[in-house]
């Protein structure tokens, strides 16, 4: 595998920064932020990589995780057995020139191998080392053991998804790791930012569940202002002209009703009106101005009824050109597929293709997250094999030999 | 290393509205910076006006959603309709090291608030712009909010049930995740640089690139041409059970995780063995997927007999993945968040009390930062306009009668 596919860009802004990748799937995404911004991450795992085994798993007998390549791009990866003394021995001696570490033991995890915060700060007095775990370093529930869906669950998330006539569904993807990993991200550089004033690092602990519960959108000043327990609505439009509905080919999310687009509603009424919809005429009365009105079950029941007429005939392309044209915050539900060859994405060129020799392919990645003008983000290779640099960044201080895998 | 104001120092002038951008300075704030929210009662910030609402209070004071996002913000009342506001701006621009917008392209340029027109007088600003789809390209100008990017991304389609519409999240996803978590990463990456380098630079987060980030892997895997997905509800590929379970009362649930074949074991264990559980089928985890179905029915039959605490305490004490679906009113009571000092109560000078969520990370050994409640629409006019701009007190009531600072 090449180390470098590009050509030579611009340093990004986190160049200079050296991490070190002790993460599972809950937070290695965090890595992946500092990687593509720059930053020289080395991820540390043993040989065989739980990571590198995680869904989706793709390919012929599901050899390669997309998360592993997604989440390790411009990585380099060293393998390393926490659990000897040698492994220890050579991550001490790594430590050395490091600035950040993420981790996401169990709590008292590292301490117990010896490489508690306290002892890696005697070593490397900048060090900043992130913890993250699904329930904080501290609190009856710090042991307890999660994944996304149990973190969706103990933070809140799921309580407002899914259909209120069957149990709750969770959010597809993962997401709880994305909310653990940029919150953690965001606070391991505010520390590299303060350090740069003090010269002294910290250890950060960072609770999953905790940014999960950051993430309820209105509920919880709802639940402190009104004492409502905001619950899961499912398919069911919260308001006519707010929500997912059924077009010829497929699904349209639109939001015409809330506060402060009035203007969008009267546009939709417009354009049903238009297009002589049956019933659009009785959506003009002057009380569907009001999203008071809008939110009663018979009104939702209405408008739905109509729209349905409307869109039945119409698919997902056609409603978005025409809604955007008249102002209205209509998008397609978009499939992955669909997202590929979204015309707003494509034209501005977001999607890199990075080559993977192994595969004797390239393969296309989302792009930059976010357009720096003077320091870019870049994808500069694809996600090292797990151990793959081991003796490039640990030339002196070998590992105990390492069991030759089979093809 | 004893301070709980990281960033004491940096000022940041706030044209951020509504959801994503607001939490982007939020999270400066609320690690000491000085960040002054532009906003006018001309034309107010539409979170101001989003429920839900404090009874009797000032309709501009008395969302608690805005609230919630706006905590350690100074306000700044100035009505950008005005011209002399723009070059109040402008001077303010001038003192600050980070101005950040989400506006739709054009606004900002139209105000004499441009990257160009800023840097100009201060060539190290930050400046970030969170458009919907970006500030190029054939749908630069088209609306949306949160819950149509998120359909936009493709996020939408992959929750929900197979069987049933799709539903995403409930929520305006990427306005409280990706795009406020992408955006405040950006400018503190360009705030370590320029540390270094002493320049500044521009930074665009495109609201629907950065939430196509979140389904990173899904992407890779539309692209490399693999079968296509449908939706599943609550199952994974390598896990079962994996799901969400009734528990004891009503529309009470425990979701439970079982990846190894030890946590089945467990988990039989806590149920008191019971006779389904001698099915050779369920003995492997492919036989477990294989009837999935059936797999499923059997552990409900089980958890609704129990409370859903129990059931999550027991299962965790025997080492299986599992919890209680939380609630809002769960989480405000919880004994955990309790114990780490999670919820805060600060005290709003229209509103009163309210109740805000603490950071999601803390300093080990360090006080957390301090949440001062959100400001009074305009509240630091006055103090801001004389500290920053050396105004005179007649010059500001000038301003204020003429409604500039309005």
């Amino acid at each position: 595998m090449t180390e470098t596919t590009g050509e030579r860009q611009p340093a990004g802004p986190l160049a200079g920064v050296r991490a070190l990748d002790l993460a599972d799937v809950s937070a290695a995404y965090t890595t992946k932020l500092l990687a593509d911004l720059g930053a020289d991450v080395i991820r540390v795992a043993p040989e065989r990589d739980p990571l590198a085994e995680t869904e989706p798993r793709i390919g012929a007998a599901a050899r390669a995780s997309a998360r592993y390549w997604f989440d390790n791009t411009n990585k380099r990866a060293v393998a390393l057995d926490l659990d000897t003394a040698r492994g220890r021995a050579a991550f001490e001696t790594l430590i050395r020139d490091i600035d950040v570490i993420v981790e996401t033991g169990a709590p008292g995890s590292m301490a117990a191998r010896g490489l508690g915060y306290d002892h890696l700060a005697e070593l490397r007095p900048e060090l900043i080392l992130v913890s993250v775990t699904p329930f904080g370093q501290d609190g009856p529930k710090a042991g307890y053991l999660a994944d996304d869906l149990i973190t969706l669950a103990a933070g809140g998330l799921l309580s407002l998804g899914g259909y209120p006539d069957t149990a709750p569904v969770a959010v597809d993807g993962m997401q709880s790791t994305y909310a653990a990993s940029l919150a953690a991200a965001t606070a391991l550089l505010i520390a590299l930012l303060e350090r740069q004033a003090t010269g002294r690092g910290c250890w950060i602990d960072v609770s999953a569940q905790e940014c999960i519960a950051a993430a309820l959108e209105d509920a919880i000043p709802e639940l402190d202002l009104r004492g409502t327990v905001r619950r899961r609505v499912g398919d069911r439009p919260r308001e006519a002209g707010s929500g997912v509905y059924r077009c010829a080919d497929g699904y349209v999310s639109m939001i015409a009703g809330r506060v402060g687009t009035a203007k969008a509603w009267s546009a939709l009424v417009q354009w049903l009106n238009d297009e002589d919809i049956p019933g659009a005429e009785e959506l003009v009365r002057d009380e569907w101005n009001s999203f008071l009105h809008r939110q009663k079950p018979a009104s939702i029941e209405t408008f739905g009824a109509v729209f349905a007429r409307f869109a039945g005939a119409r698919t997902k392309a056609e409603l978005y050109r025409d809604a955007q044209v008249r102002g209205i915050a209509l998008s397609p539900v978009n499939r992955m597929d669909e997202v590929l060859v979204d015309p707003q994405l494509v034209a501005r060129d977001f999607f890199v293709p990075l080559r993977h020799d192994e595969l004797a392919r390239e393969v296309v990645y989302p792009g930059a997250p976010y357009r720096f003008s003077r320091t870019p983000w870049s994808l500069r290779s694809p996600a090292p094999r797990p151990g793959q640099h081991t003796a490039d960044v640990l030339p002196d201080a070998p590992p105990e030999p390492l069991p030759v895998r089979p093809l | 290393m004893t301070s709980t104001v990281p960033l004491a120092g940096l000022r940041v002038l706030d044209y951020c509205w509504i959801g994503a951008g607001a939490f982007v300075t939020k999270m400066l704030a609320d690690h000491g910076a000085l960040v002054i929210k532009i906003e006018s009662r001309a034309r107010p910030d539409n979170l101001r006006v989003a429920p839900p609402f404090k009874p009797n209070v000032d309709p501009l004071e008395a969302s608690g959603y805005f609230a919630s996002r706006n905590s350690n913000k100074k306000s700044f009342a100035l009505n950008m309709s005005h011209p002399t506001a723009r070059l109040i701006a402008q001077r303010l621009a001038a003192q600050c090291s980070v101005v950040t917008s989400n506006f739709r392209p054009g606004i900002m340029e139209r105000w004499g608030l441009s990257y160009d027109d800023i840097r100009r007088e201060n060539p190290s600003v930050v400046y970030l712009t969170m458009p919907m789809q970006g500030l190029t390209g054939p749908h630069k100008e088209y609306v949306g909010f949160g819950s149509t990017i998120a359909a936009l991304s493709g996020l939408v389609e992959r929750s929900g049930l197979p069987d049933r519409a799709p539903v995403g999240t409930g929520t305006h996803y990427p306005d409280h995740v990706p795009n406020p978590g992408h955006g405040v990463v950006a400018v503190l990456a360009a705030l370590y640089e320029r540390a270094r380098s002493g320049k500044g630079q521009s930074i665009e987060v495109a609201q629907l690139e950065s939430t196509v980030n979140v389904l990173g892997p899904e992407l890779i895997e539309a692209a490399i041409g693999g079968p296509p997905f449908v939706r599943r509800g609550n199952r994974v590929a390598d896990a079962a059970p994996h799901g969400v379970f009734p528990c004891k009362g009503s529309d009470q649930w425990c979701a439970i995780s079982v990846r190894s074949d030890e946590e089945w074991r467990s988990l039989v264990d806590v149920f008191g063995v019971p006779v389904w559980s001698a099915d050779p089928v369920f003995a492997t985890f492919g036989g477990r997927k294989a009837h999935e179905d059936r797999l499923e029915a059997v552990v409900a039959g089980e958890t609704r007999q129990r409370d859903r605490n129990e059931l999550m305490r027991e299962l965790q004490k025997w080492r299986v993945p599992a919890a209680a679906v939380s609630t809002t009113e769960d989480l405000v009571n919880d004994a955990h968040l309790s114990a780490r000092g999670y919820w805060h109560r600060s005290e709003h000078a229209a509103m009163g009390p309210i109740l805000m969520n603490g950071l999601p990370f803390r300093v080990v050994g360090r006080p957390q930062p301090e949440l001062r409640a959100a400001p009074l629409l305009g509240e630091h006019t006055w103090e801001l306009a004389a500290e920053l701009l050396g105004m005179q007190r007649a010059e500001y009531d000038r301003l204020v009668a003429e409604q500039v600072f309005y």
